[in-house]
């Protein structure tokens, strides 16, 4: 059994004075995929960032690749001595030392929204900054970093886009831009906060199918709005109440008319056919809920 | 862009600031050849060509030179901080605070340069601490709070700066207005300015490339491991800091810090590797440039430099703007 990626303990995380996750342990280990679901506003954005080791968490400990992130505080800009040593893992002891931002970064991507525009830049500009936490302090992208920028834009069908301004993208394409950033920067733990924003039926299927591919040797937790999407996309669910109580389990199990239903306060109706089971919400009927 | 690439551009901007210092040096009421300039560098030609040169001209075009490398290298930090184009190194109070120490100064009889030039660095700094310290008292810092506060501060020291011009007497109100528009007849020695520049320039460098992630967002810069609660008080104090010594060498000028590093990044793109050197030598050489200008145009009669930059900056910028139909959203 291979040591977990990603190693939860007693994480409590909380937002605005409301709980998100209370004592969520958990070990993800790669090729394994989480989906988060739940309504809007429980925190699934929160999680994520903290699990990137953006937030500090309320309580707990998070553990990748065996290490804690390094304190948030901008008054301990240290790097620790190990930043550039090669990552541990396979032996299941607590290495030591803490992640820094750096080594953080080599470990563990998050796609959010788009990559910022107030400056204009260059698709391949963008993708490239993807090799940021791989080049040393002064070193300038290389040819290597230029090939792997361009087969993450060939991943996401945006081969032919490396010259094109950010700015004239379509919404869509942005967001598949920002999936090829993460993938030249190619972690080991992908955390997806609503992969499938602005994408187009097709592209939602194929960007699903890519991130299943990353998963063979990256983890993947992914927060998602499409229950029948995320059904077929996860290997296990966390269910996020919004009151910091949760259920976690194989996706087998947490795919459930009832348990959606109650997740999202409205009835769903589960329908089978052959392959799957397919889950519907109850419509109103034009009147007044 | 890659480095050769970038080294061949830096150079030739390097030579295009060389030649604005010569010009600098030679042109004036005592007009001189290149030469004979050359030969004054040299330590030779005649004694009154290098009284002019080494103990009037040179000091004042190294100090034109290093002050607008200055603010535009703080411009560009500040832009890259607040993420966006509009701002400018006086954005967050700096020069305000900067102003009111000078004219202050100048009010209560100081005529003596460093006397003046002091308390026009004390008044930064006291901006400087009190948008740092408001902005990011309790830790919770966002650009948005920080932009305001900065901007109330520089709305502040506005005030008084209009309030100190009401009650100042009429003899010192021609000193006080070119302070304000930015004077580099004023400007005294050059070393504090250029040692400031170098070690702001090679810190900037040093993070380069993570001021790259941080011109697209903060959530971007610090997933992909810029360490992102280190660099934004860096850039701040550093930005800020940079504006203090720039203003209180030469006062406000205007329009260097805000244009310099727009255009540069419309010539040659927004990675900050490139941007931030080639920033502060196009904007030393504008500054040599206007301030040689000021001096020369309408001579005995000098000009507030802050004005030329004005003058050349803006068509410079329209028509670089125009022809970058491309680049969207600046």
């Amino acid at each position: 059994m291979n040591a977990p990626l990603l190693s939860l303990e007693n994480l409590h995380v909380a937002i605005g004075g409301r709980d998100v996750v209370r004592d969520l342990h958990l070990d993800l280990h790669p090729g394994e995929r989480l989906v988060v679901l739940g309504q809007n506003g429980v925190g699934k954005s929160t999680l994520l960032h903290v699990l990137a080791g953006l937030m500090p968490p309320q309580a707990g400990e998070i553990l990748l690749d065996a290490r804690p992130y390094a304190a948030l505080s901008s008054r301990s800009p240290g790097r620790p001595k190990n930043d550039l040593a090669p990552t541990g893992g396979g032996s299941g002891v607590r290495a030591r030392g803490t992640l820094s931002p750096r080594a953080a970064a080599r470990l563990r991507g998050l796609l959010t929204q788009h990559p910022g525009d107030a400056f204009a830049s260059s698709v391949l500009e963008t993708v490239l900054c993807g090799r940021h936490p791989h080049l040393a302090r002064f070193a300038w992208e290389g040819d290597e970093d230029r090939r792997i920028a361009q087969e993450a834009l060939a991943q996401v069908g945006l081969a032919d886009y490396a010259g094109r301004e950010l700015q004239n993208l379509s919404g869509g394409e942005r967001q598949r831009v920002a999936l090829a950033v993460l993938l030249a920067q190619s972690p080991r733990l992908y955390l997806l906060d609503e992969p499938l924003t602005h994408l187009d039926l097709h592209h939602q299927i194929a960007l699903l199918d890519l991130m299943s591919r990353q998963a063979r040797e990256a983890a993947t937790i992914t927060v998602l709005h499409d229950v029948n999407l995320a059904a077929r996309h996860a290997d296990r669910a966390l269910l996020l109440f919004g009151d910091g109580a949760f259920e976690l389990g194989p996706a087998a199990l947490m795919f459930t008319a009832e348990r959606l239903s109650r997740l999202y306060g409205h009835p769903l109706r589960a329908l089978r056919d052959d392959e799957a089971t397919w889950f519907v919400p109850e419509m109103g009927n034009g009147e007044a809920q | 862009m890659n480095p050769p690439r970038v080294h061949l551009v830096l150079a030739l901007l390097a030579l295009t600031a060389l030649a604005s210092i010569g010009l600098a040096l030679a042109a004036g009421s005592l007009a001189l050849t290149p030469a004979q300039t050359a030969a004054v560098l040299l330590g030779q030609g005649e004694d009154i060509h290098r009284e002019v040169i080494l103990h009037l001209r040179l000091p004042r075009a190294l100090a034109a030179f290093a002050c607008g490398g200055l603010l535009a290298l703080a411009g560009a930090l500040m832009q890259i901080l607040l993420r966006n184009p509009l701002a400018d190194p006086y954005v967050l109070g700096v020069s305000g605070g900067a102003a009111v120490g000078a004219l202050a100064a100048m009010l209560l009889g100081v005529t003596l340069n460093l006397g003046i030039q002091a308390s026009a660095f004390l008044g930064a700094l006291s901006a400087m601490a009190l948008v740092f310290g408001l902005s990011r008292g309790d830790g919770g810092w966002t650009r948005t709070r920080l932009l305001l506060t900065g901007v109330i501060v520089a709305a502040g020291c506005g005030a008084l700066v209009t309030l100190l011009l009401s009650i100042a007497p009429d003899h010192q109100l021609r000193g006080m207005l070119f302070w304000l528009m930015g004077d580099a007849a004023q400007a005294g020695d050059p070393l504090p300015a250029l040692l400031t520049l170098g070690a702001g320039l090679a810190l900037a460098l040093a993070f380069a490339r993570d001021l790259n992630l941080l011109a697209r967002g903060v959530t971007f810069a610090a997933t992909l491991g810029a360490n992102v609660g280190f660099l934004t008080p860096l850039i701040h104090l550093t930005a800020s800091l940079l504006t203090a010594i720039a203003v209180t060498s030469i006062g406000n000028v205007g329009f260097v810090g805000l244009v310099v590093p727009h255009l540069t990044r419309l010539a040659l793109g927004n990675d900050q590797r490139l941007l931030l050197p080639a920033a502060v030598l196009a904007g030393g050489a504008l500054l040599t440039l206007a301030d040689t200008l000021a001096r020369t145009v309408i001579a005995p009669q000098q000009l507030p430099v802050g004005a030329i930059t004005a003058l050349i900056g803006v068509p410079a910028f329209l028509i670089l703007l125009a022809r970058a139909p491309r680049r969207e959203g600046l």
